[in-house]
């Protein structure tokens, strides 16, 4: 554990420098961490992809302002939550995803069940922000500290975040519930 | 935390994220590492060249590049060495001036090729002293340069030429089927490229 942080420490350090071998072992080792964020965030495997994509390149070019002072893991979330947030969001977007669950360009481990399609619907339908709470803290397992560093604000902010998605995913997740009409962000 | 956030976390974490294949892995950190050097690099950040020479500092590296280098200059030596050596080009004008002196009012035209140099002499002393001409005469990778006054003839492969000028510096070269002239220096004369101009003769 302490080798593997002091050789990410070095990877860190040469990236800094302009080495792009060392950025690109901190991108495989990161990728499928972001990948997963990207798709919660998005609901699409494309979309996903493109965004990862984006996340480590401006992890690249935002590099200096990283000082070491948090997990490199954190500064990462962060990047690739803000990143999710800017991402625009468009009503033919969200029709396109509603229409379209399979769009992945490569084969799912296994088919989604119903349940499964409803519990990514109800997540999209999320204000952003709350959505970002949830998949930090349900999926990635952060506290509410750390999701509070990586999403910029208050621990409090995030817990009443995390506190109102959980309430309109229960009531939307409920069974025989009809799939709600797309929140504003 | 409660029984129903625990369910709902249980819920929530049914949304498996779909798997990709070994290549894309592989692939991915390769794709962006490739628009890296499209993109801004870090401020104060080297270039990648220089931090590509960085990074082969070490001592093989150091000796390779030595090698290299030391076999790029034996092959310029070499190259150098081997190349056939042009024979400088004649001082025309000295050339007529000592041929004159030899000859006085004899030289009709003087004619350097590879083959060395020849003269075309009067058997009287009857050429007038005019200012020398200079004519080269090019065929493929053959030339011969002839030091001749206006007013005198030329050949050039069995081929009789005459070198006339007027007053004013301009020079023509005249064949039985085609005329050169000074005015247009570059137009062809059938497979001649011809060029001809007054000789600077300093005494």
């Amino acid at each position: 554990m302490v080798e593997e942080r002091e050789e990410e420490r070095d990877w860190v350090r040469r990236s800094q420098s302009g080495d792009p071998e060392a950025f690109e072992e901190l991108v495989r080792r990161y990728q499928r961490m972001i990948h997963a964020l990207m798709f919660r965030m998005t609901g699409s495997s494309a979309d996903a992809e493109d965004l990862a994509q984006e996340v480590f390149l401006r992890a690249y070019r935002q590099l200096n302002s990283f000082r070491g002072d948090a997990k490199f893991s954190s500064w990462l979330y962060r990047i690739g939550v803000n990143t999710c947030l800017n991402w625009k969001k468009s009503a033919q977007r969200r029709e396109k995803l509603h229409q379209d669950w399979a769009d992945c360009d490569q084969a799912p481990s296994e088919p989604p069940g119903e349940l499964a399609v409803r519990v990514r619907e109800a997540l999209i339908q999320l204000p952003a922000k709350q959505r970002a709470a949830v998949v930090l803290t349900v999926y990635d397992g952060l506290n509410h500290a750390e999701a509070a560093h990586v999403l910029g604000c208050s621990e409090t902010t995030v817990s009443w975040r995390v506190f109102m998605a959980r309430k309109q995913l229960k009531k939307w997740l409920q069974p025989s519930t009809p799939t709600p009409e797309p929140s504003k962000d | 935390m409660n029984d129903a956030d625990k369910k709902l976390n249980e819920l929530l974490k049914c949304v498996q994220v779909p798997e990709r294949s070994a290549g894309y892995w592989e692939m991915f950190p390769k794709r962006v590492t490739a628009q890296l050097p499209c993109r801004d690099r870090p401020p104060g950040c080297p270039t990648w060249a220089a931090t590509w020479l960085a990074r082969r500092s070490s001592t093989t590296f150091r000796w390779g590049v030595g090698l290299a280098l030391v076999c790029l200059v034996l092959a310029f030596g070499v190259g150098l060495w081997l190349k056939p050596r042009r024979p400088a080009e004649p001082n025309y004008a000295k050339l007529y001036r000592e041929i004159e002196a030899m000859f006085p009012n004899q030289v009709r035209a003087i004619a350097v090729d590879q083959q060395g140099v020849r003269l075309s002499l009067s058997d009287k002393l009857d050429v007038p002293t005019m200012s020398p001409l200079r004519v080269n005469v090019c065929r493929q990778q053959q030339c011969r340069t002839f030091i001749t006054f206006s007013g005198q003839q030329i050949r050039v492969n069995g081929e009789s030429w005459d070198v006339l000028a007027d007053g004013e510096g301009d020079v023509f070269v005249v064949g039985q089927r085609s005329v050169w002239s000074s005015q247009e220096p570059r137009r062809q004369v059938g497979a001649y490229r011809i060029d001809a101009q007054p000789l600077k003769v300093t005494s």
